[in-house]
């Protein structure tokens, strides 16, 4: 068998043809196990083609693989129109009981066949524009928002000095510092209420670089994560924790993959919360009298299935009601931001949180929670845009935790 | 005006394509061999659309071939002669659920489990749940194959007799409806005989030859709230006691059976030589010799203790011995029903082992036939020119072709569905030779007096190759096709109708 051009796809050949296009990946309704549809993008978007749902994608991996298609601009612009939610890959072959584990289980990864499609038009110079914009911007100022470096820190009250050395690092995020600095002051106070010692790399602190994985610039990503590995030494930091599901992701999963040296432990803020509660350095004892719904991140749920930690903190604060939506943990609907989506096809990425917000209301719950940064703009713009039809309210979870904190 | 902007005034701009890239992904289905291009994808929505999409075809001599959830193994939803491939998908509505007359007209383009996930609500469902793909399976696509094996296949047979009347569009564009409804006196769906032949039947099974299915009404039943599930072992691996439980099961009324699988002692090792092993508890169990469950229904407890006693009472005197309730005890048969898992079963047993897809062969016979088909086909396997061919691309790839039967389960009408199908290597070096192979595999079972059901293009092909027909038989298939479809635009190739093929 003659080896392609495409390096990218050929480490990912295996997969491409262990797919045999059941379909099952277009369209499933399970109740049984809480499975309805599959793909956020193929519901969506108003060409339901096949190549907008996994099997059409692996079948033009195929393609390329054989020569008997080329990248284009064309392909881009259909390969780029997903998150790499990853439901695809929890709805592939998948008995939905554990004495049944599918030999194909084991190796189907269709978000690694994505990011790898991605990468060869990347390298080939087809590129969606907006993502262009933000390699650019990472190049430039080390932050996809084209924001001046200076600012990561801005967030940092004046009499706050951390030390440069720390057992616990909190890698703050390009959203969160720039975006959303009420979120690391929430994180703040409450690591300091827990009397946890940590520090953050001020500074030396670039873009984790999962915009630069999940949308093919592997060299860009290379460079980002080369270089907040000698800061997390620097700061003979053991363990590092982030709030954003994207930076979890890419830095406990990606990190290793590239540099080998990579033994931190990667903590997501609810672990760890979850872990301060267990210890009873956190008491969550003042009620918080609301009923909310909560939205699994992708990122934190199906590529790191991180399901529970945020459900026992929820359990955990008293007088909190929690309403589970129809479709949760490896079943939950994307928020329709990740992937380069919110960037590359805003319209798509928020009619997409759209549908998230109605199931959300559906609950009855007063509250949409979610534990990602990027969820939360994408869900509070979908919410936003739906304007009186919206009766639900989007909150980071630290605002509940918060609240529940005894003084 | 180009044939692509007459599509376009038909169904607008977002639902037909001539994109190299959509129709690239188009060019296959869940076949491992066949690969086509269509012209133009088209996703109507309406039979009004499909009509006037006819229309175009017969005036621009295109081919058309009706593709649903793409799940066919037999190459059915591929454009072999290029044309328009019609994306079915979009025509998923459930148009009535009638509790008074128990029935459902749906369009076609729905699949069975999105169908029956709203019947489950109301407490009915469809009986036979159409194809073991059925989670992406849609119904046009199940009664084009007269599909059967996604649950249900024991009590209520295969899809198509479950059929009250349809809506069909034909080949020339006229939309016509089968069934009670075809009279104009008629407003709700609720027989499918009595005003003259069966024409329903016509495009039951008719691998889209005949027409395209837009709406379907399918008979409904009530689920029965009560079940049970049971796995046992046999101590004798001769597949003659398999036939023998499923006969005596049958010939006293059936109890309740829902479904009937028999897995021959052979597919069990296989199962359980997989890495990791298919069905965990089986492995652990050491289970090596051949095995059988059902699922059985009743609308009470009392009824359904009685089935399960009946039941069980028919496996033992056979030499079976019950594995425990539960699921992780090796109780495949509470996966199978309890997990909504009936669509899931087949998909699982492809792609066993990694690095290869089944070319299925898949058929029905008599239940009192099976061991003897299957003797057949281990016969077939056993020939010289097949044990090279099997060595030769194990040499090739390092990979063993497997062949034999996955699972024989009761089908209805008296008649087993028979898995059987060899697994390979599938590499474009080696197309030719599993081509070879897969139909002289299908050549063997339609010789061992097996019939096929869901044909598509090679084995509706195969057929006539294999001389199945008779030359009177094929003329009144051939007039029909002609007189329906003259210029042959509909989903051509399939039973080899073109003259220069029929030859």
């Amino acid at each position: 068998m003659s080896k392609s051009k495409f390096e990218h796809l050929e480490k990912v050949r295996d997969i491409i043809e262990a797919c045999y296009r059941c379909g099952d990946c277009r369209i499933q309704f399970r109740p049984a196990v809480g499975r309805y549809q599959v793909c956020p993008v193929y519901e969506a978007v108003p060409g339901k083609w096949e190549p907008f749902f996994a099997r059409g994608k692996m079948v033009l991996a195929n393609g390329l693989l054989k020569g008997e298609i080329k990248p284009s601009q064309e392909l881009a612009d259909m390969i780029f129109q997903c998150m790499i939610c990853g439901s695809c890959k929890s709805s592939c072959n998948v008995s939905y009981h554990p004495s049944l584990p599918h030999p194909l289980s084991q190796i189907m990864d269709q978000p690694k066949v994505w990011e790898a499609l991605r990468a060869e038009l990347v390298r080939a110079g087809f590129i969606i524009p907006k993502h262009a914009e933000i390699f650019e911007n990472c190049e430039r100022y080390n932050n996809p928002y084209a924001e001046e470096h200076e600012g990561r820190i801005s967030w940092i009250p004046e009499n706050r000095v951390f030390p440069e050395e720390a057992e616990n690092v909190l890698f703050m995020g390009c959203t969160e510092s720039y975006r959303m600095p009420e979120i690391l002051l929430n994180i703040m106070q409450i690591l300091d209420y827990a009397q946890v010692d940590y520090t953050v790399l001020g500074l030396s602190e670039w873009c984790c670089g999962s915009i630069a994985f999940r949308t093919g610039n592997q060299e860009l990503a290379q460079r980002l994560a080369t270089h907040n590995y000698e800061g997390f030494q620097k700061a003979k930091a053991i363990r590092i924790i982030t709030h954003c599901a994207g930076c979890y992701r890419t830095l406990k999963l990606d990190y290793p993959s590239l540099i080998q040296e990579f033994k931190f432990e990667i903590v997501h803020i609810t672990e760890f919360i979850q872990d301060l509660i267990e210890k009873g350095a956190l008491k969550l004892t003042k009620a918080v009298n609301k009923k909310v719904t909560y939205h699994d991140p992708c990122h934190l749920g199906r590529h790191m299935q991180i399901y529970d930690a945020p459900r026992y903190i929820f359990n955990h604060i008293p007088g909190l009601e929690l309403v589970e939506m129809q479709r949760i943990k490896e079943n939950a609907w994307c928020c329709g931001a990740g992937g380069g989506v919110k960037s590359g096809f805003s319209e798509l990425a928020l009619d997409i949180a759209k549908q998230r917000i109605k199931e959300a209301i559906e609950t009855d719950a007063e509250t949409i929670v979610t534990t990602c940064p990027f969820c939360l703009r994408n869900l509070e713009d979908a919410a936003k845009a739906l304007g009186s039809e919206c009766s639900i309210e989007v909150l980071d979870f630290l605002e509940l935790v918060l609240l529940a904190l005894e003084e | 005006m180009a044939v692509f902007d007459q599509l376009r005034d038909i169904v607008g701009v977002d639902s037909v394509s001539n994109n190299e890239y959509i129709r690239y992904a188009y060019s296959k289905d869940a076949d491992a061999v066949y690969q086509a291009m269509p012209d133009y994808v088209v996703r109507p929505k309406s039979a009004e659309e499909i009509s006037i999409i006819m229309q175009l075809a017969n005036r621009e001599k295109i081919p058309i071939v009706a593709r649903g959830g793409g799940a066919g193994l037999m190459g059915g939803a591929i454009a072999h002669r290029g044309g328009i491939i019609l994306d079915m998908t979009s025509m998923r509505k459930i148009i009535e659920i009638n509790i008074e007359d128990q029935v459902v007209t749906t369009e076609c383009g729905i699949t069975w489990a999105e169908l029956n996930k709203e019947l489950f609500k109301k407490g009915f469902y469809t009986g036979c749940l159409g194809p073991g793909s059925g989670m992406s399976a849609v119904i046009g696509g199940g009664l084009s194959h007269n599909s059967v094996g996604g649950g249900g296949g024991a009590k209520y047979g295969s899809c198509c007799r479950h059929v009250v009347g349809l809506e069909v569009v034909l080949p020339q564009g006229d939309i016509i409806n089968t069934g009670s409804l075809c009279s104009k006196y008629v407003e709700h769906p609720f027989s499918r005989y009595g005003f003259g032949a069966d024409y329903s039947g016509l495009f039951l099974g008719d691998n889209g030859i005949h027409g395209i299915k837009t709406r379907a009404t399918l008979r409904i039943y009530p689920k029965p709230p009560y079940y049970a599930g049971k796995t046992f072992v046999l101590k004798r691996s001769n597949m003659k006691y398999g036939a023998n439980i499923f006969l005596e099961w049958l010939t006293k009324g059936g109890f309740g059976i829902y479904d009937g699988f028999y897995f021959p002692d052979y597919f069990v090792l296989a199962m359980n030589a997989m890495k990791p092993p298919t069905f965990l508890p089986w492995k652990e169990l050491k289970l090596s010799g051949a095995a059988v469950f059902y699922t059985t229904e009743a609308f009470s407890q009392k009824e359904l203790e009685a089935n399960v006693e009946n039941l069980d009472a028919v496996v033992v005197k056979n030499s079976g011995t019950t594995l425990g309730p539960e699921i992780e005890d090796g109780n495949f048969a509470k996966y199978h029903y309890e997990m909504n898992g009936h669509w899931s079963f087949y998909q699982n047993t492809f792609g066993l082992p990694r690095g290869t897809q089944s070319l299925t062969v898949e058929a029905h016979c008599p239940v009192a036939r099976f061991p003897a088909v299957l003797d057949h086909i281990d016969k077939w396997a056993a020939k010289p020119e097949v044990s090279e061919s099997f060595a030769y691309i194990q040499k090739t790839t390092g990979i063993p072709p497997g062949t034999g039967c996955g699972s024989v389960g009761l089908a209805g009408e008296n008649n087993v569905e028979l898995a059987i199908g060899f697994t390979t290597a599938i590499r474009p070096e080696l197309r030719d030779l599993n081509l070879k192979l897969w139909k002289d595999q299908l050549d063997a079972v339609i010789k061992a007096g097996a019939m096929h059901y869901m044909l598509g293009y090679v084995t509706s092909r195969q057929l006539v190759k294999s001389g199945a027909f008779s030359d009177q038989f094929y003329n009144f298939m051939k007039g029909i096709k002609k007189m329906l479809d003259p210029n042959n635009i509909l989903s051509p190739g399939i039973f080899m109708f073109e003259m220069e093929d029929s030859q």
